[in-house]
């Protein structure tokens, strides 16, 4: 038990620190001589954001224990939910044919992707943080489909989490192919179809009265570190109910030929009371980065608004019997 | 100076590539084009939904990183208030809108071919947007005679650069089609200066005591059209919207 | 109008005037590239109409004479008094020379006609050509005012005759500067601020599927001569009712220091007979080519066509 502890303590130390050790493993060297994170790879894992409630003490899983918790995950997700009225039905049917959420938890083995706060926890939102998410809840109950502005990105094919940025895991495709030319690294995330294009020649960011869904990115090394600052968010981005004013930064440092270490710390003084950061692990993949044409095939909100309008339609026939 | 002997018919179609011409000028001889978003709006800018929901993403503003030198046009508040009613109200009030003549400097950075015609003591400038033009006076004509779209442009080189000092305008073109405007009082000098043999760079400094607290600057590359046997054709727009124009004046068909 | 000039002038006449002699041989200086230098402002107005007068009859020159009562009676007539007995007449006929510009002077040739070719002075036209433009005016006539595409292209501010090409002089403005640098010649035309950049390095025409309101011209030089051929019109300019197929050939000279002598021949078989060709002496001019914004300033437009619609409402 206690080698065991100290085992995952130096392992805890060691990734805590990835960002200034020098790894053992040392990656090999693009053209221009850029570390290098090229290829397909893969951030998809069950090991949610934020430490679940019962792991509330625990911030790491033994190696032992990983196989049990990721098959209990993995059945879970692929239970029976099958009711007895076609309505639920068609409400709950989906499962792991449809999901691709991964089978893994992460490489590092902690209980969640956040790793500071040491609690696995997103700190506590600001007065005006609560204000804001209490607002949007409000106008989604109120409104929870007049018209395309009142769904998700994701439903509007704008932006999903895997794009971000930060880049999450999410439902499926979580699929990446990383390019790098002389002076620039460009990822390409399969959903949707976006390409974060991050020049390394220390120029400034845009105009503050520009403002992108996926922010402005600007990236430099340090060391075998790939660093990238993003601004420039719009209001509408909301990652986690983010403000415009969100700062983000990101590392990417590729710890084995198989393994990039992705980590981002989260900086939003409107929203949140203290930073926070989360690491993901992304994995090569051999597969290869599909066309994900969300938008030419968003039957979905269409589906949408013709239900809610018929909804309303009946309910006031109902109400006018 | 003039030479008096009949060179052949071949070097007389050759069209000049050479960095010189003949009286030993910059050659801004060519067919150039701008790349820039600078139409849509001077100033940086992201994409935004366009004025007519049934263009989509045609009628949309693409974004741009914007032209002007330290990002913000120097309005006076009185003058901001009147742009952003422009801008409000762009579909009736852009010059554009109309084919109505571009003015300076606009007519550059329209996302249309212009060609220049070089010779020593005019410069030509064709645009192939409505057919607009100018002619360069290399000798000062004096004051125009009359206010006009274009202006009167006068021309002299600062050593390699064509500068271009343009006044006598009237109050009507626009600069964008996001409502930055002028006054009569408008005066304008452009900077032209070719960069290797197929770039120009382009400056212009606007000045407007009504409207600009002080003057203020844009530059962008301008590029040559390599295409093959490229030339300029005809945008002859006004064609294209009378319907837009004169449509109510139309006789109705008589009702039995 | 012009049947009164004529007649006046024939009353003078007695007998076939000669043409006058061939200007000298003049050489016109070089531009840097070699190119006869052709340069600078022009004006082509002149009170000799395109084609011979019918009254003219076989009369295909002028006496000196004859040209100088022509030309007073011209000058005269322009600037008549002529306004009417109402409001409503004079504004339609109040317009004199202070409004236009229409010459003070015929062709130093004393012709008749600015066609030289064919010796009738006047267009050829074929059958074909004839029952078109009957149709044509059948229609203006039942049509005049339904839309804004019933108008003239000038008024329409689309097209003005000083463009053409051909390029015929018109009622005012009838001014051209003309530029060259290595490999074009440039006309800008000061109606309506059309430039045509004529390239002279043989390439080819633009494909058939593109048809512009002044063509495509190809130019080149043949001794001192300019040739420019010109296709690709569209079927909506109908240059003296000839179609989109028409092929136009200009040929422009300087034939002294103050002279630019334009000669063009017009070639469209489903118009006209046989090929017919006219000359007009372009003469330096002092400029500027002002701006003419035509469109801009189109308040006529929406006049006639309001006025139109005014009178039809007012008629029921």
């Amino acid at each position: 038990m206690k080698l065991r502890c100290v085992v995952v303590g130096v392992l805890t130390a060691v990734m805590a620190a990835s960002t200034a050790a020098q790894k053992t493993w040392t990656p090999p060297r693009t053209a221009d001589g850029q570390p290098d994170l090229e290829g397909v790879w893969s951030n998809a894992t069950i090991t949610p954001l934020e430490r679940p409630a019962d792991l509330a003490a625990k911030a790491f899983f033994a190696p032992s224990e990983v196989a049990a918790y990721e098959k209990r995950v993995v059945e879970n997700a692929n239970v029976d939910r099958r009711r007895s009225d076609i309505t639920a039905d068609v409400g709950l049917a989906y499962n792991e044919a449809w999901w691709d959420r991964g089978t893994h938890v992460v490489k590092t083995l902690r209980t969640s992707l956040i790793v500071d706060p040491a609690d696995g926890k997103i700190p506590a939102l600001t007065a005006e943080g609560e204000r804001r998410a209490a607002a949007v809840a409000e106008q989604r109950r109120l409104h929870p489909a007049d018209g395309p502005e009142d769904r998700g990105l994701t439903e509007r094919c704008i932006l999903w989490p895997t794009a971000g940025p930060p880049m999450m895991p999410s439902a499926y495709n979580n699929n990446y192919q990383i390019f790098q030319g002389p002076g620039y690294v460009a990822i390409m995330v399969e959903m949707i179809h976006d390409v974060r294009i991050i020049p390394l020649d220390g120029r400034p960011h845009l105009p503050p009265n520009v403002r992108q869904w996926l922010g402005d990115s600007r990236g430099h090394w340090e060391g075998n570190t790939l660093v990238v600052e993003t601004t420039n968010f719009t209001n509408k981005t909301r990652f986690r109910g983010s403000s415009e004013d969100l700062h983000l930064t990101e590392r990417f440092t590729r710890t084995d030929p198989d393994t990039i270490l992705y980590e981002y710390t989260v900086n939003d003084p409107a929203t949140w009371t203290k930073p926070w950061t989360a690491q993901v692990t992304m994995t090569k993949s051999d597969s290869r980065v599909y066309e994900y044409a969300c938008h030419e095939g968003n039957y979905g909100m269409v589906g949408m608004l013709e239900g809610a309008r018929a909804e309303e339609k009946n309910s006031a026939k109902a109400g006018a019997k | 100076m003039l030479s008096l002997v009949a060179l052949p018919a071949a070097a007389q179609a050759t069209i000049s590539r050479g960095p010189r011409t003949a009286d030993g000028k910059p050659n801004l001889n060519g067919i150039w084009q701008v790349l820039t978003e600078a139409n849509w709006d001077l100033q940086g800018h992201a994409a935004a939904a366009g004025p007519m929901v049934p263009l989509g993403a045609i009628g949309a503003m693409p974004p741009g990183q914007g032209v002007v030198e330290g990002e913000e046009i120097p309005y006076k508040p009185e003058a901001l208030a009147t742009k952003k009613a422009n801008f409000a109200n762009r579909l009736k009030l852009d010059p554009e809108v109309k084919c109505y003549l571009p003015g300076v400097p606009r007519a550059t950075y329209m996302p249309f071919p212009f060609q220049i015609v070089q010779t020593p003591q005019f410069i030509l400038i064709s645009y192939e947007y409505a057919n607009a033009a100018r002619t360069i006076y290399m000798k000062d004509p004096g004051p125009a005679p009359v206010d006009s779209w274009m202006g009167q442009s006068v021309g002299h080189w600062e050593g390699d650069t064509l500068v271009v000092d343009v006044t006598g305008f009237n109050d009507q073109s626009w600069f964008d089609r996001a409502g930055d405007y002028h006054t009569d009082a408008l005066h304008v000098v452009e900077r032209y200066t070719l960069h290797g043999a197929d770039t120009l760079m382009y400056e212009a400094t606007i000045e407007d005591k009504n409207v600009f607290t002080k003057p203020w600057k844009i530059s962008m590359p301008v590029y040559r059209r390599l295409e093959k046997n490229v030339q300029l054709m005809e945008f002859k727009c006004v064609e294209f919207v009378e319907e837009l124009m004169y449509g109510q004046y139309r006789k109705k068909p008589a009702n039995p | 109008m012009a049947k009164r000039f004529w007649i006046v002038t024939l009353i003078g006449a007695i007998c076939l005037a000669a043409p006058p002699p061939k200007p000298a041989n003049y050489v016109p200086p070089r531009t840097a590239d070699g190119q006869p230098d052709i340069q600078g402002v022009w004006n082509n107005a002149t009170l000799t109409p395109l084609e011979r007068p019918a009254a003219m009859g076989s009369k295909a020159f002028l006496t000196p004479a004859e040209a100088a009562a022509f030309e007073k009676a011209a000058v005269d007539s322009n600037n008549r008094d002529r306004r009417g007995a109402d409001a409503a007449s004079d504004v339609a006929g109040a317009y004199n020379q202070a409004w236009f510009d229409r010459g003070s002077k015929v062709v130093p040739t004393l012709r008749t006609s600015l066609i030289v070719d064919p010796d009738d002075g006047r267009i050829p036209y074929s059958a074909d050509g004839q029952k078109r433009m009957a149709a044509a005016a059948e229609y203006a006539r039942t049509h005049a005012l339904d839309s804004v595409e019933d108008l003239a292209l000038a008024d329409r501010c689309l097209l003005w005759a000083t463009a053409g090409p051909p390029m015929l002089p018109g009622p005012y403005n009838s001014n051209y500067q003309i530029f060259q640098a290595p490999g074009y010649v440039a006309i800008a035309i000061e109606m309506i601020h059309d430039v045509r950049i004529i390239p002279l390095d043989r390439r080819p025409h633009l494909p058939g599927s593109v048809r512009q309101w002044l063509g495509d011209s190809r130019g080149h030089w043949e001794g001192n001569t300019l040739v420019v051929e010109t296709t690709n019109f569209t079927d909506k300019s109908h240059f003296r009712g000839a179609t989109a197929n028409m092929r136009l050939t200009e040929r422009f000279t300087r034939t002294d220091a103050n002279t630019l002598t334009y000669d063009f021949t017009v070639d469209d078989p489903a118009t006209f007979s046989k090929p017919w060709t006219a000359s007009i002496p372009m003469t330096k001019a002092p400029g500027p080519i002002y701006e003419y914004a035509c469109h801009e300033g189109n308040y006529a437009v929406p006049g006639i066509l309001g006025g139109a619609r005014k009178q039809e409402a007012a008629a029921k």
